[in-house]
């Protein structure tokens, strides 16, 4: 059963189609205010749910990295049928998944939300393709469970109560890994037009920050915005309506070319 | 390279308020529940054919699949469809019946169409022995072979889009199934139409029976179809089948006296 107010959603619109796929152990939840925004734009929004997200983080042990390629393609198929132009929109994980989407599916624009090049290097260190194999061999690789280690300052922005597990197996470090290893093998065949949203600041918590991706990839039309966030609430909402607005500006200068 | 394979994809034919939701069979695609889709699309209805959990991919996925997963890929689609129609009418095939059933408990649907479902795991001999230790067995034989697809309409089974093997592991997690299905029967009260094949030689008719008698729900009936083997959204009679299910989803929307 999937947690209630974690389900996905679809806001019926124009033809211009935005798929958004939230971030890793998050759920749709987490970007219901971009959907509403970009749908009262007047485009028809989707917003995927992530296999083995907003059920229990349990579920996550069971997750393979193809299987949200898998949740990302149903998508694009729904949205296909009915939208003339489609943007792929991914906060963090869900950006690497929207670049992996924007060179193997048919789509018109990708935007990033808060993505990095990479995990902080602790998290990506090579003793953990031992460690955790080992863990599950002795046993430990379902009952124990991580603490979140992931943040970023673009956090800020999101909704307080957004269904986000508290933990993960650490076997899912893997495939978060193995994502960000094919989102960095793909950069280079991204040409569409791509807008990638950071923090002001991320530098300090990522080496692999946003400015990678962009030097990567290959596409002309391709662009960095930086946001500064808050943890006021009324900022939250301004930088959440400023962020929309930039949105909503990038995927109708799709509709020229 | 897709994930999902070719033919294989989800659709969605956006249309009246009426919504039909579409769930395949175990180890089967969207594929065999495509004709039908398009009938009720036809006939203005608006019609959702979701991709199970591990389904459509590659038959390794389906030893991680557990029966809530499947459970949670039918409440999505139930979700994304919900935000378009105001009326949804659960239609599943064998599999898909079983979960369509279990939903109809505690999701708000007017309907039911349970097509070719299995009332409990087939009486075939070699799963009734293996039954006891299916799992420890599916460590070291994950795979088993299917025979051919048996069809009467031999273009059908050209046109055929499945998995061509029984992962093993995914045995209890029907059986699992097949018992909760068997629990909320007594307790459903919404209209059901069950469909099924007189020659079904692999679920024969009795099965249909059980089901109809556990069955709460006043306003139950059931037709035989012939000259079909299991799959009769495909096989010969599926033009008999398609308007029994358009005419039942007609009725119960009040859309017909």
């Amino acid at each position: 059963m999937i947690r209630s107010g974690g389900q996905p959603f679809f806001l019926p619109g124009g033809p211009f189609g935005c798929m958004l796929i939230h971030g890793f152990m998050c759920s749709p939840k987490e970007i219901r205010w971009l959907g509403t925004h970009l749908n009262e734009a007047g485009f028809s929004v989707l917003a995927i749910r992530l296999f083995g997200h907003a059920t229990i983080p349990k579920d996550l042990y069971r997750a393979r990295f193809q299987d949200w390629i898998a949740d990302v393609e149903d998508g694009f198929t729904f949205l296909h049928h009915q939208c003339s132009k489609l943007v792929a929109i991914g906060r963090s994980m869900g950006g690497a998944l929207a670049l992996i989407a924007g060179a193997k599916l048919k789509i018109d624009g990708v935007v990033t939300i808060a993505t990095p090049f990479n995990l902080p290097t602790s998290f990506r260190d090579r003793g953990l393709k031992v460690l955790i194999p080992l863990m599950q061999l002795i046993g430990m690789g379902q009952r124990s469970m991580m603490r979140s280690p992931f943040t970023h300052d673009l956090d800020a922005i999101l909704p307080i109560d957004r269904l986000s597990y508290a933990s993960f197996p650490p076997r899912t470090l893997l495939e978060v890994n193995a994502l960000f290893a094919e989102m960095q093998r793909i950069l280079p065949y991204v040409s569409v037009p791509t807008l990638l949203i950071d923090g002001e600041t991320d530098q300090e918590g990522y080496p692999g920050s946003t400015s990678q991706i962009l030097d990567h990839l290959r596409a002309k039309r391709a662009k960095l915005m930086r946001v500064k966030p808050s943890f006021s609430r009324d900022i939250r909402n301004q930088e959440q309506e400023r962020i929309s607005a930039a949105i909503i500006q990038f995927v109708t200068s799709l509709s020229g070319s | 390279m897709r994930q999902i394979l070719k033919g294989g994809e989800p659709f969605f034919f956006p249309g009246d308020e009426v919504g039909c939701l579409l769930t395949h069979g175990f180890t089967a695609t969207p594929q065999e529940m495509r004709g039908l889709g398009e009938h009720l699309a036809s006939q203005g209805r608006t019609v959702l054919g979701v991709r199970l959990s591990g389904h459509a991919t590659d038959v390794r996925d389906m030893t991680r699949s557990r029966w809530q997963d499947w459970i949670a890929s039918v409440e999505d689609g139930y979700q994304l469809l919900e935000d378009y129609c105001s009326k949804i009418v659960l239609i599943g095939f064998s599999t898909g019946g079983a979960i369509s059933l279990y939903l109809a408990h505690t999701l708000p649907t007017i309907g039911v169409v349970v097509i070719s479902t299995p009332h409990e795991l087939p009486s075939d001999p070699r799963i009734r022995l293996l039954r006891p230790i299916i799992r420890p067995l599916s460590i070291f034989y994950p795979f088993n072979p299917k025979g051919p697809p048996d069809f009467y309409d031999p273009e059908a089974a050209k046109a055929r889009v499945q998995y061509n093997h029984y992962p093993l592991r995914a045995v209890p997690e029907l059986d699992t199934l097949f018992l909760k299905m068997q629990e909320v029967l007594p307790l459903l009260k919404v209209p059901v139409l069950f469909l099924h094949s007189k020659n079904d030689r692999f679920i024969p008719p009795e099965h249909m029976n059980a089901n109809f008698d556990l069955l709460g729900s006043v306003d139950k009936s059931r037709i035989l179809v012939e000259r079909s083997n299991h799959i009769i959204t495909c096989d010969t009679a599926r033009e008999q089948v398609f308007k029994a299910v358009s005419d039942f989803a007609e009725r119960i929307s009040g859309k017909r006296e």
